[in-house]
Protein backbone atom coordinates (compact mmCIF):
# COMPACT_ATOMS: atom_id res chain seq x y z
CA UNK A 1 0.00 0.00 0.00
CA UNK A 2 1.48 3.39 -1.14
CA UNK A 3 2.61 5.86 1.97
CA UNK A 4 -0.30 8.31 3.12
CA UNK A 5 -0.50 12.01 1.50
CA UNK A 6 -2.68 12.97 4.44
CA UNK A 7 -3.05 11.09 7.83
CA UNK A 8 -5.71 12.54 10.38
CA UNK A 9 -5.44 11.76 13.57
CA UNK A 10 -8.88 12.50 16.39
CA UNK A 11 -10.29 15.67 14.54
CA UNK A 12 -12.39 17.49 15.91
CA UNK A 13 -14.17 20.88 15.40
CA UNK A 14 -16.77 22.57 17.99
CA UNK A 15 -18.38 25.72 16.98
CA UNK A 16 -20.02 26.60 20.40
CA UNK A 17 -21.24 23.92 22.05
CA UNK A 18 -21.82 21.78 18.32
CA UNK A 19 -19.14 19.44 17.24
CA UNK A 20 -19.30 19.97 13.38
CA UNK A 21 -16.80 17.03 13.47
CA UNK A 22 -15.95 14.44 16.11
CA UNK A 23 -12.28 12.62 17.05
CA UNK A 24 -11.77 11.98 12.43
CA UNK A 25 -8.92 9.09 12.02
CA UNK A 26 -8.35 8.26 8.32
CA UNK A 27 -5.28 8.35 6.46
CA UNK A 28 -5.61 9.04 2.77
CA UNK A 29 -2.31 7.13 0.58
CA UNK A 30 -0.37 8.89 -2.24
CA UNK A 31 -2.19 9.02 -5.41
CA UNK A 32 -5.84 7.66 -4.10
CA UNK A 33 -9.08 9.46 -5.23
CA UNK A 34 -11.15 9.26 -1.96
CA UNK A 35 -14.66 10.75 -2.01
CA UNK A 36 -16.26 12.33 0.99
CA UNK A 37 -19.97 11.83 1.66
CA UNK A 38 -22.84 13.05 4.26
CA UNK A 39 -26.56 14.64 3.86
CA UNK A 40 -26.34 18.20 4.49
CA UNK A 41 -24.71 19.30 7.68
CA UNK A 42 -22.90 16.10 8.03
CA UNK A 43 -19.44 17.99 8.08
CA UNK A 44 -17.70 16.88 5.04
CA UNK A 45 -17.07 21.16 4.42
CA UNK A 46 -15.54 21.46 7.53
CA UNK A 47 -13.38 18.37 6.79
CA UNK A 48 -12.12 19.64 3.70
CA UNK A 49 -11.85 23.04 5.49
CA UNK A 50 -9.43 21.74 8.27
CA UNK A 51 -7.43 19.83 6.04
CA UNK A 52 -6.99 22.61 3.86
CA UNK A 53 -6.14 25.16 7.20
CA UNK A 54 -9.23 27.33 6.61
CA UNK A 55 -10.25 26.15 9.51
CA UNK A 56 -8.75 25.82 13.00
CA UNK A 57 -9.37 22.56 14.60
CA UNK A 58 -10.46 21.98 18.27
CA UNK A 59 -7.94 19.28 18.53
CA UNK A 60 -6.53 16.84 16.57
CA UNK A 61 -4.01 16.54 14.15
CA UNK A 62 -3.46 16.92 9.85
CA UNK A 63 -0.05 15.54 8.62
CA UNK A 64 0.77 16.58 5.20
CA UNK A 65 3.35 13.58 3.82
CA UNK A 66 4.39 15.95 0.76
CA UNK A 67 7.56 15.77 -0.50
CA UNK A 68 9.68 18.95 -0.53
CA UNK A 69 9.42 21.54 -3.52
CA UNK A 70 6.47 22.72 -5.48
CA UNK A 71 2.78 22.95 -4.28
CA UNK A 72 1.56 20.67 -1.79
CA UNK A 73 -1.85 21.37 -1.61
CA UNK A 74 -4.61 23.24 -4.10
CA UNK A 75 -8.04 23.49 -2.52
CA UNK A 76 -11.37 24.40 -3.89
CA UNK A 77 -13.86 24.46 -0.52
CA UNK A 78 -16.83 26.14 -0.23
CA UNK A 79 -18.52 28.91 -2.20
CA UNK A 80 -15.72 30.17 -4.76
CA UNK A 81 -14.38 33.12 -3.81
CA UNK A 82 -13.11 35.58 -5.53
CA UNK A 83 -12.86 39.53 -6.21
CA UNK A 84 -15.93 39.92 -8.03
CA UNK A 85 -14.13 43.36 -9.54
CA UNK A 86 -11.23 41.73 -11.39
CA UNK A 87 -11.69 39.48 -14.19
CA UNK A 88 -11.32 35.77 -14.08
CA UNK A 89 -7.20 35.77 -15.28
CA UNK A 90 -6.80 39.08 -12.79
CA UNK A 91 -8.01 36.42 -10.07
CA UNK A 92 -5.92 33.94 -11.16
CA UNK A 93 -2.57 36.55 -11.49
CA UNK A 94 -3.26 37.76 -7.48
CA UNK A 95 -3.09 34.24 -6.48
CA UNK A 96 -0.23 33.35 -9.22
CA UNK A 97 1.87 36.06 -8.07
CA UNK A 98 1.59 34.74 -4.29
CA UNK A 99 2.24 31.29 -5.25
CA UNK A 100 5.76 30.55 -5.91
CA UNK A 101 7.00 29.34 -9.69
CA UNK A 102 3.14 30.21 -11.25
CA UNK A 103 3.69 32.45 -14.20
CA UNK A 104 1.63 33.78 -16.98
CA UNK A 105 1.83 30.23 -18.69
CA UNK A 106 0.60 28.17 -16.10
CA UNK A 107 -2.39 30.74 -15.61
CA UNK A 108 -3.31 30.08 -19.30
CA UNK A 109 -3.07 26.60 -18.84
CA UNK A 110 -5.49 25.83 -15.90
CA UNK A 111 -7.64 28.57 -17.27
CA UNK A 112 -7.75 26.09 -20.57
CA UNK A 113 -8.31 22.99 -18.76
CA UNK A 114 -11.61 24.45 -16.95
CA UNK A 115 -12.46 25.76 -20.69
CA UNK A 116 -12.42 29.41 -19.20
CA UNK A 117 -9.58 30.92 -21.20
CA UNK A 118 -12.56 32.26 -23.96
CA UNK A 119 -13.34 34.42 -20.74
CA UNK A 120 -10.89 35.10 -19.42
CA UNK A 121 -11.22 38.57 -19.67
CA UNK A 122 -14.42 39.44 -18.08
CA UNK A 123 -15.35 39.90 -14.43
CA UNK A 124 -15.52 36.95 -12.02
CA UNK A 125 -19.23 39.56 -10.78
CA UNK A 126 -20.65 38.33 -14.44
CA UNK A 127 -19.42 34.58 -14.17
CA UNK A 128 -21.94 32.58 -13.41
CA UNK A 129 -21.88 29.88 -10.68
CA UNK A 130 -20.78 26.75 -12.40
CA UNK A 131 -17.81 29.44 -14.24
CA UNK A 132 -16.99 30.64 -10.59
CA UNK A 133 -16.65 27.01 -9.32
CA UNK A 134 -14.70 26.01 -12.72
CA UNK A 135 -12.58 29.07 -11.81
CA UNK A 136 -12.00 27.58 -8.52
CA UNK A 137 -10.95 24.62 -9.97
CA UNK A 138 -8.12 26.72 -11.78
CA UNK A 139 -7.24 28.32 -8.79
CA UNK A 140 -6.91 24.93 -7.07
CA UNK A 141 -4.84 23.57 -10.15
CA UNK A 142 -2.54 26.25 -10.00
CA UNK A 143 1.07 25.19 -9.68
CA UNK A 144 0.42 21.39 -10.10
CA UNK A 145 -0.78 20.28 -6.48
CA UNK A 146 0.30 16.98 -5.13
CA UNK A 147 -2.94 16.68 -2.76
CA UNK A 148 -6.28 18.24 -4.48
CA UNK A 149 -9.32 18.75 -1.86
CA UNK A 150 -12.16 19.78 -3.95
CA UNK A 151 -15.75 20.44 -2.18
CA UNK A 152 -18.54 19.47 -4.49
CA UNK A 153 -16.56 20.55 -7.79
CA UNK A 154 -19.99 19.68 -9.73
CA UNK A 155 -22.11 21.74 -7.65
CA UNK A 156 -24.21 24.18 -9.57
CA UNK A 157 -22.86 22.69 -13.16
CA UNK A 158 -24.73 21.75 -16.52
CA UNK A 159 -24.23 18.34 -17.27
CA UNK A 160 -21.54 19.01 -19.97
CA UNK A 161 -19.59 20.63 -16.94
CA UNK A 162 -20.33 17.54 -14.64
CA UNK A 163 -18.40 15.77 -17.34
CA UNK A 164 -16.18 18.03 -17.56
CA UNK A 165 -15.32 18.24 -13.95
CA UNK A 166 -15.24 14.45 -13.78
CA UNK A 167 -12.91 14.16 -16.64
CA UNK A 168 -10.33 16.52 -15.28
CA UNK A 169 -10.76 14.77 -11.84
CA UNK A 170 -9.53 11.77 -13.45
CA UNK A 171 -6.55 13.45 -15.27
CA UNK A 172 -5.73 14.54 -12.04
CA UNK A 173 -6.13 11.11 -10.45
CA UNK A 174 -3.96 9.42 -13.87
CA UNK A 175 -1.59 12.06 -12.74
CA UNK A 176 -0.63 10.30 -9.86
CA UNK A 177 -2.17 12.89 -7.36
CA UNK A 178 -4.43 12.49 -4.21
CA UNK A 179 -7.43 13.53 -4.19
CA UNK A 180 -10.09 13.92 -1.42
CA UNK A 181 -13.36 14.99 -3.13
CA UNK A 182 -16.88 15.54 -1.41
CA UNK A 183 -19.94 15.68 -3.29
CA UNK A 184 -23.73 14.80 -3.26
CA UNK A 185 -23.67 13.46 -6.86
CA UNK A 186 -23.21 9.24 -5.35
CA UNK A 187 -22.93 8.56 -9.22
CA UNK A 188 -19.80 10.70 -10.17
CA UNK A 189 -18.20 9.43 -6.92
CA UNK A 190 -18.54 5.81 -7.89
CA UNK A 191 -16.95 7.14 -11.15
CA UNK A 192 -14.11 8.46 -9.68
CA UNK A 193 -13.55 7.50 -6.91
CA UNK A 194 -11.14 4.44 -5.08
CA UNK A 195 -12.68 4.95 -1.78
CA UNK A 196 -15.54 6.49 -0.24
CA UNK A 197 -15.56 8.19 3.60
CA UNK A 198 -19.41 9.01 4.57
CA UNK A 199 -19.66 11.25 7.48
CA UNK A 200 -22.19 11.61 9.46
CA UNK A 201 -23.44 14.09 12.48
CA UNK A 202 -19.54 14.76 12.31
CA UNK A 203 -18.50 11.15 12.38
CA UNK A 204 -16.93 8.46 9.89
CA UNK A 205 -19.77 5.83 10.03
CA UNK A 206 -18.41 3.65 6.94
CA UNK A 207 -14.80 3.49 4.90
CA UNK A 208 -14.98 1.57 2.40
CA UNK A 209 -13.46 0.56 -1.05
CA UNK A 210 -15.19 0.72 -3.59
CA UNK A 211 -14.37 -2.75 -5.21
CA UNK A 212 -15.42 -4.12 -1.41
CA UNK A 213 -18.34 -2.10 -2.15
CA UNK A 214 -19.13 -3.41 -5.29
CA UNK A 215 -18.93 -6.81 -4.84
CA UNK A 216 -19.78 -7.07 -1.13
CA UNK A 217 -23.73 -6.58 -2.11
CA UNK A 218 -25.97 -8.88 -3.72
CA UNK A 219 -29.94 -9.51 -4.60
CA UNK A 220 -31.31 -13.20 -4.00
CA UNK A 221 -34.40 -13.52 -5.58
CA UNK A 222 -36.38 -17.00 -5.09
CA UNK A 223 -40.12 -17.61 -4.29
CA UNK A 224 -39.60 -19.45 -1.20
CA UNK A 225 -40.67 -17.49 2.23
CA UNK A 226 -37.71 -18.77 3.95
CA UNK A 227 -35.22 -17.13 1.81
CA UNK A 228 -35.06 -13.93 4.25
CA UNK A 229 -34.51 -15.71 7.23
CA UNK A 230 -31.89 -18.10 5.94
CA UNK A 231 -30.53 -15.55 4.14
CA UNK A 232 -30.24 -14.14 7.71
CA UNK A 233 -28.47 -16.60 9.47
CA UNK A 234 -25.40 -17.58 6.68
CA UNK A 235 -22.36 -16.60 8.49
CA UNK A 236 -20.97 -14.42 5.95
CA UNK A 237 -24.49 -12.39 6.05
CA UNK A 238 -23.34 -9.53 7.54
CA UNK A 239 -26.28 -7.04 7.24
CA UNK A 240 -29.96 -7.65 5.71
CA UNK A 241 -30.37 -4.31 3.68
CA UNK A 242 -34.02 -4.44 2.23
CA UNK A 243 -36.96 -6.95 1.15
CA UNK A 244 -38.62 -6.36 -2.29
CA UNK A 245 -41.50 -8.72 -3.34
CA UNK A 246 -39.23 -11.96 -3.32
CA UNK A 247 -36.22 -10.10 -3.42
CA UNK A 248 -33.46 -10.09 -0.70
CA UNK A 249 -30.56 -7.49 -0.46
CA UNK A 250 -27.57 -8.53 1.61
CA UNK A 251 -24.42 -7.41 2.52
CA UNK A 252 -21.83 -10.64 2.48
CA UNK A 253 -18.32 -10.29 4.52
CA UNK A 254 -15.42 -9.70 2.15
CA UNK A 255 -14.39 -13.16 2.33
CA UNK A 256 -17.43 -15.01 1.54
CA UNK A 257 -17.59 -16.83 -1.56
CA UNK A 258 -21.31 -16.77 -3.38
CA UNK A 259 -21.14 -20.76 -3.72
CA UNK A 260 -20.84 -21.06 0.28
CA UNK A 261 -24.16 -18.53 0.28
CA UNK A 262 -25.83 -20.51 -2.44
CA UNK A 263 -25.17 -24.02 -0.80
CA UNK A 264 -26.12 -22.80 2.27
CA UNK A 265 -29.45 -21.49 0.80
CA UNK A 266 -29.99 -24.93 -1.06
CA UNK A 267 -29.19 -27.07 2.09
CA UNK A 268 -32.06 -24.86 3.77
CA UNK A 269 -34.71 -26.03 0.59
CA UNK A 270 -34.05 -21.84 -0.44
CA UNK A 271 -33.37 -22.56 -4.19
CA UNK A 272 -32.59 -18.98 -6.02
CA UNK A 273 -33.88 -17.80 -9.32
CA UNK A 274 -31.71 -15.02 -9.45
CA UNK A 275 -28.36 -14.10 -7.90
CA UNK A 276 -27.22 -10.71 -8.86
CA UNK A 277 -24.99 -8.13 -7.32
CA UNK A 278 -26.46 -4.90 -6.14
CA UNK A 279 -26.27 -2.13 -8.53
CA UNK A 280 -26.77 0.38 -6.46
CA UNK A 281 -24.02 0.18 -3.85
CA UNK A 282 -23.29 3.70 -2.79
CA UNK A 283 -26.89 4.78 -2.84
CA UNK A 284 -28.03 2.21 -1.16
CA UNK A 285 -25.20 2.72 1.63
CA UNK A 286 -25.39 6.22 1.95
CA UNK A 287 -29.27 5.79 2.32
CA UNK A 288 -28.87 3.24 5.25
CA UNK A 289 -26.13 4.74 7.12
CA UNK A 290 -27.75 8.16 7.03
CA UNK A 291 -31.00 7.12 7.87
CA UNK A 292 -32.23 9.87 10.56
CA UNK A 293 -33.12 7.00 13.54
CA UNK A 294 -29.64 5.08 12.94
CA UNK B 1 9.74 31.95 -1.90
CA UNK B 2 12.38 33.97 0.22
CA UNK B 3 10.85 36.80 2.52
CA UNK B 4 11.69 39.91 0.44
CA UNK B 5 10.38 38.30 -2.69
CA UNK B 6 7.33 37.41 -1.03
CA UNK B 7 6.85 40.82 1.08
CA UNK B 8 7.28 42.31 -2.74
CA UNK B 9 4.86 40.03 -4.00
CA UNK B 10 2.18 40.37 -1.41
CA UNK B 11 2.76 44.71 -1.96
CA UNK B 12 2.76 44.52 -6.03
CA UNK B 13 -0.89 41.86 -5.39
CA UNK B 14 -2.69 44.58 -2.91
CA UNK B 15 -1.39 48.16 -4.87
CA UNK B 16 -2.65 45.49 -8.28
CA UNK B 17 -6.22 44.89 -6.36
CA UNK B 18 -6.58 48.64 -4.78
CA UNK B 19 -5.89 50.34 -8.12
CA UNK B 20 -8.40 48.17 -10.08
CA UNK B 21 -11.27 49.23 -7.45
CA UNK B 22 -13.51 51.68 -8.69
CA UNK B 23 -14.64 52.32 -5.36
CA UNK B 24 -11.32 53.19 -4.32
CA UNK B 25 -11.01 56.22 -7.31
CA UNK B 26 -14.86 57.17 -6.72
CA UNK B 27 -13.98 57.65 -2.91
CA UNK B 28 -10.85 59.37 -3.80
CA UNK B 29 -12.00 61.42 -6.39
CA UNK B 30 -15.32 62.66 -3.96
CA UNK B 31 -13.15 63.25 -0.98
CA UNK B 32 -10.83 65.52 -3.17
CA UNK B 33 -13.66 67.26 -4.58
CA UNK B 34 -15.15 67.53 -0.89
CA UNK B 35 -11.59 69.53 0.15
CA UNK B 36 -11.43 71.65 -2.85
CA UNK B 37 -15.10 72.62 -2.05
CA UNK B 38 -14.32 72.95 1.67
CA UNK B 39 -11.43 75.37 1.58
CA UNK B 40 -12.61 77.36 -0.95
CA UNK B 41 -15.51 78.23 1.33
CA UNK B 42 -13.13 78.50 3.89
CA UNK B 43 -11.13 80.60 1.66
CA UNK B 44 -14.34 83.01 0.61
CA UNK B 45 -15.34 83.36 3.72
CA UNK B 46 -11.81 84.37 5.11
CA UNK B 47 -11.66 87.14 2.40
CA UNK B 48 -14.65 88.41 3.14
CA UNK B 49 -13.72 89.15 6.87
CA UNK B 50 -10.78 90.36 5.64
CA UNK B 51 -8.24 88.38 6.65
CA UNK B 52 -4.78 89.38 5.74
CA UNK B 53 -3.84 87.51 2.73
CA UNK B 54 -6.52 85.81 2.86
CA UNK B 55 -6.60 83.01 5.01
CA UNK B 56 -3.92 80.40 2.94
CA UNK B 57 -1.17 83.60 2.78
CA UNK B 58 0.16 83.10 5.55
CA UNK B 59 3.72 81.44 5.93
CA UNK B 60 2.29 78.00 7.23
CA UNK B 61 -0.67 78.63 5.05
CA UNK B 62 -0.54 74.70 4.13
CA UNK B 63 -0.72 73.71 7.67
CA UNK B 64 -4.51 74.14 7.53
CA UNK B 65 -5.48 71.10 5.33
CA UNK B 66 -3.72 69.59 8.44
CA UNK B 67 -5.61 71.33 10.68
CA UNK B 68 -8.64 71.36 8.95
CA UNK B 69 -9.50 68.23 7.04
CA UNK B 70 -7.25 65.86 9.63
CA UNK B 71 -9.62 64.09 11.23
CA UNK B 72 -11.69 63.66 8.19
CA UNK B 73 -8.74 62.39 6.10
CA UNK B 74 -7.51 60.00 8.57
CA UNK B 75 -11.56 58.41 8.77
CA UNK B 76 -12.02 58.54 4.97
CA UNK B 77 -8.84 56.51 4.72
CA UNK B 78 -9.08 54.36 7.60
CA UNK B 79 -12.81 54.05 6.04
CA UNK B 80 -11.16 52.35 2.71
CA UNK B 81 -8.88 50.10 4.64
CA UNK B 82 -11.84 48.44 6.73
CA UNK B 83 -13.47 48.73 3.53
CA UNK B 84 -10.94 46.30 1.47
CA UNK B 85 -9.77 44.25 4.78
CA UNK B 86 -13.39 42.96 5.69
CA UNK B 87 -14.73 42.84 1.86
CA UNK B 88 -11.50 40.03 1.19
CA UNK B 89 -12.70 38.17 4.39
CA UNK B 90 -16.48 37.95 3.57
CA UNK B 91 -15.83 37.54 -0.20
CA UNK B 92 -13.60 34.29 0.90
CA UNK B 93 -10.65 35.03 -1.29
CA UNK B 94 -8.60 34.77 1.87
CA UNK B 95 -10.22 31.29 2.23
CA UNK B 96 -9.31 30.22 -1.31
CA UNK B 97 -5.78 31.75 -1.28
CA UNK B 98 -5.13 30.09 2.03
CA UNK B 99 -6.65 27.18 1.00
CA UNK B 100 -4.09 26.85 -1.85
CA UNK B 101 -1.02 27.33 1.03
CA UNK B 102 -0.33 30.63 1.59
CA UNK B 103 1.20 31.61 5.03
CA UNK B 104 -2.28 33.21 7.23
CA UNK B 105 0.42 36.18 8.03
CA UNK B 106 0.68 36.81 4.46
CA UNK B 107 -3.38 38.10 5.03
CA UNK B 108 -1.90 40.78 7.42
CA UNK B 109 1.19 41.31 6.06
CA UNK B 110 -0.97 42.44 2.74
CA UNK B 111 -2.95 44.40 4.62
CA UNK B 112 -0.28 46.12 6.20
CA UNK B 113 0.99 47.37 3.12
CA UNK B 114 -2.44 48.14 2.37
CA UNK B 115 -2.66 50.78 4.93
CA UNK B 116 0.18 51.90 4.55
CA UNK B 117 -0.38 52.82 1.28
CA UNK B 118 -3.64 54.37 1.77
CA UNK B 119 -2.19 55.93 4.40
CA UNK B 120 0.27 57.74 1.90
CA UNK B 121 -1.93 58.42 -0.70
CA UNK B 122 -4.96 60.21 1.38
CA UNK B 123 -2.43 62.07 3.48
CA UNK B 124 -0.85 63.63 -0.38
CA UNK B 125 -4.58 64.21 -1.73
CA UNK B 126 -5.42 66.21 1.32
CA UNK B 127 -2.28 68.65 0.88
CA UNK B 128 -2.90 68.44 -3.45
CA UNK B 129 -6.56 69.89 -2.55
CA UNK B 130 -5.40 72.93 -0.85
CA UNK B 131 -2.23 73.13 -2.72
CA UNK B 132 -3.92 76.01 -5.36
CA UNK B 133 -5.04 78.45 -2.87
CA UNK B 134 -1.80 78.40 -0.94
CA UNK B 135 -0.39 78.95 -3.81
CA UNK B 136 -2.74 81.74 -5.38
CA UNK B 137 -2.31 83.69 -2.43
CA UNK B 138 0.69 83.21 -1.50
CA UNK B 139 2.64 82.19 -4.19
CA UNK B 140 3.74 79.75 -2.45
CA UNK B 141 4.31 76.17 -4.05
CA UNK B 142 3.76 73.97 -1.47
CA UNK B 143 4.32 71.05 -3.17
CA UNK B 144 8.14 72.31 -3.89
CA UNK B 145 10.45 69.94 -1.87
CA UNK B 146 12.11 73.30 -0.19
CA UNK B 147 8.29 74.83 0.95
CA UNK B 148 7.30 71.17 2.86
CA UNK B 149 7.65 70.75 6.54
CA UNK B 150 8.62 67.57 5.97
CA UNK B 151 8.82 66.02 9.69
CA UNK B 152 4.79 67.62 9.65
CA UNK B 153 3.89 65.73 6.76
CA UNK B 154 5.67 62.48 7.84
CA UNK B 155 3.93 62.77 11.39
CA UNK B 156 0.64 63.25 9.69
CA UNK B 157 1.30 60.16 7.19
CA UNK B 158 2.48 58.53 10.19
CA UNK B 159 -0.86 58.90 12.47
CA UNK B 160 -2.79 58.25 9.51
CA UNK B 161 -1.01 54.51 9.16
CA UNK B 162 -1.69 54.64 12.75
CA UNK B 163 -5.66 54.94 11.94
CA UNK B 164 -5.36 52.66 9.30
CA UNK B 165 -3.91 49.63 11.73
CA UNK B 166 -6.60 50.24 14.48
CA UNK B 167 -8.59 50.40 11.55
CA UNK B 168 -7.33 46.98 10.36
CA UNK B 169 -7.75 45.58 13.71
CA UNK B 170 -11.55 46.31 13.56
CA UNK B 171 -11.93 44.62 10.11
CA UNK B 172 -10.16 41.69 11.63
CA UNK B 173 -12.12 41.32 14.20
CA UNK B 174 -15.72 41.83 13.46
CA UNK B 175 -17.10 39.17 10.67
CA UNK B 176 -18.58 41.08 7.94
CA UNK B 177 -17.67 44.28 6.25
CA UNK B 178 -21.01 46.25 6.92
CA UNK B 179 -20.39 45.51 10.58
CA UNK B 180 -16.63 45.86 10.54
CA UNK B 181 -17.33 49.83 9.01
CA UNK B 182 -20.32 50.32 11.33
CA UNK B 183 -18.23 49.08 13.96
CA UNK B 184 -15.49 51.52 12.84
CA UNK B 185 -17.21 54.54 12.26
CA UNK B 186 -19.04 54.19 15.35
CA UNK B 187 -15.88 54.09 17.39
CA UNK B 188 -14.26 56.96 15.74
CA UNK B 189 -17.02 59.67 15.49
CA UNK B 190 -19.01 58.31 18.89
CA UNK B 191 -17.43 55.81 21.31
CA UNK B 192 -14.39 57.62 21.95
CA UNK B 193 -15.50 61.34 21.17
CA UNK B 194 -17.39 60.99 24.39
CA UNK B 195 -15.25 58.69 26.18
CA UNK B 196 -13.02 61.70 25.63
CA UNK B 197 -15.71 64.20 26.85
CA UNK B 198 -15.22 63.03 30.71
CA UNK B 199 -11.31 62.94 30.69
CA UNK B 200 -8.88 65.41 30.77
CA UNK B 201 -7.34 67.15 28.10
CA UNK B 202 -3.71 65.45 29.45
CA UNK B 203 -5.30 62.15 29.75
CA UNK B 204 -7.97 61.93 26.60
CA UNK B 205 -4.50 63.49 24.43
CA UNK B 206 -2.08 60.96 25.22
CA UNK B 207 -3.77 57.72 26.62
CA UNK B 208 -6.54 57.20 24.22
CA UNK B 209 -5.73 55.04 20.58
CA UNK B 210 -7.07 57.87 18.48
CA UNK B 211 -6.57 60.72 20.63
CA UNK B 212 -2.75 59.99 20.95
CA UNK B 213 -2.69 59.75 17.34
CA UNK B 214 -4.28 63.17 17.17
CA UNK B 215 -2.31 64.64 19.40
CA UNK B 216 0.38 62.69 17.44
CA UNK B 217 -0.31 65.74 14.33
CA UNK B 218 -1.31 67.97 15.83
CA UNK B 219 1.03 69.17 18.00
CA UNK B 220 3.37 69.73 15.22
CA UNK B 221 0.88 71.64 13.06
CA UNK B 222 0.17 73.51 15.60
CA UNK B 223 3.53 75.21 16.99
CA UNK B 224 4.31 72.69 19.15
CA UNK B 225 3.78 71.55 22.81
CA UNK B 226 6.75 70.45 24.80
CA UNK B 227 8.94 68.19 23.17
CA UNK B 228 8.77 65.70 26.30
CA UNK B 229 4.69 65.34 26.28
CA UNK B 230 4.55 65.02 22.68
CA UNK B 231 7.56 61.95 22.78
CA UNK B 232 5.42 60.35 25.66
CA UNK B 233 2.34 60.72 23.11
CA UNK B 234 4.34 59.27 20.23
CA UNK B 235 5.06 56.06 22.55
CA UNK B 236 1.81 55.81 23.90
CA UNK B 237 0.26 56.02 20.03
CA UNK B 238 3.03 53.19 18.78
CA UNK B 239 2.27 51.06 21.79
CA UNK B 240 -1.54 50.88 20.38
CA UNK B 241 -0.72 50.41 16.98
CA UNK B 242 1.89 47.77 17.50
CA UNK B 243 -0.63 45.90 20.09
CA UNK B 244 -3.35 46.37 16.30
CA UNK B 245 -0.59 44.76 14.31
CA UNK B 246 0.14 42.06 16.90
CA UNK B 247 -3.76 41.49 17.70
CA UNK B 248 -4.41 41.30 14.28
CA UNK B 249 -2.09 38.72 13.60
CA UNK B 250 -3.31 36.35 16.55
CA UNK B 251 -6.85 37.10 15.47
CA UNK B 252 -6.01 35.89 11.73
CA UNK B 253 -4.00 33.30 12.77
CA UNK B 254 -6.72 32.12 14.89
CA UNK B 255 -10.15 32.44 13.42
CA UNK B 256 -11.82 30.41 10.70
CA UNK B 257 -11.69 31.94 7.01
Amino acid sequence: MPPPALSVTGLTKQFGHQAAVRDLCFDIPVGETCGLLGPNGSGKTTTLGLLAGTIRATSGEVVRHVPDGGRAIGAAIGPPGFYPYLTGFENLSIAARLLDGCDRGEIERVLVAVDLWDRRGSRASTYSLGMKQRLALAAAMLGDPKVLLLDEPANGLDPRGVVRVRDLVRQFAGQGKTILLSSHMLGEVEKVCGRVLLLKEGQIVADESMTALRSSRVVLTSSNRKLPSVAAVFPGTLDLLERTGDSVTVTLGEDVSLEDLTRHLCAHGVFLSRLARAEDDLEVLFMRLTRSDQ
Amino acid sequence: MTGARFVLAISGAEIAKLFRHLGFWVVLLLFFVGEVLVFWQAHVEAARHGAAAGLFGAPAGWLIPLRYAGKVTLSVSSGVVVFFTASELSWGTAALLVSNGLPRAWFVLGKLVLATLIAVVFSLVNVLAIAPFVYRESGIAILAWSNLPVSTTVVFVLAAIGYNMLALLTAVLVPSAAGALAAWISYVWLVEPLVADYLSAAIRDIWLPLGSLNELWTTPASGGSSAVLWATTSCVAGLYVALAVVIAFIAVARRDL
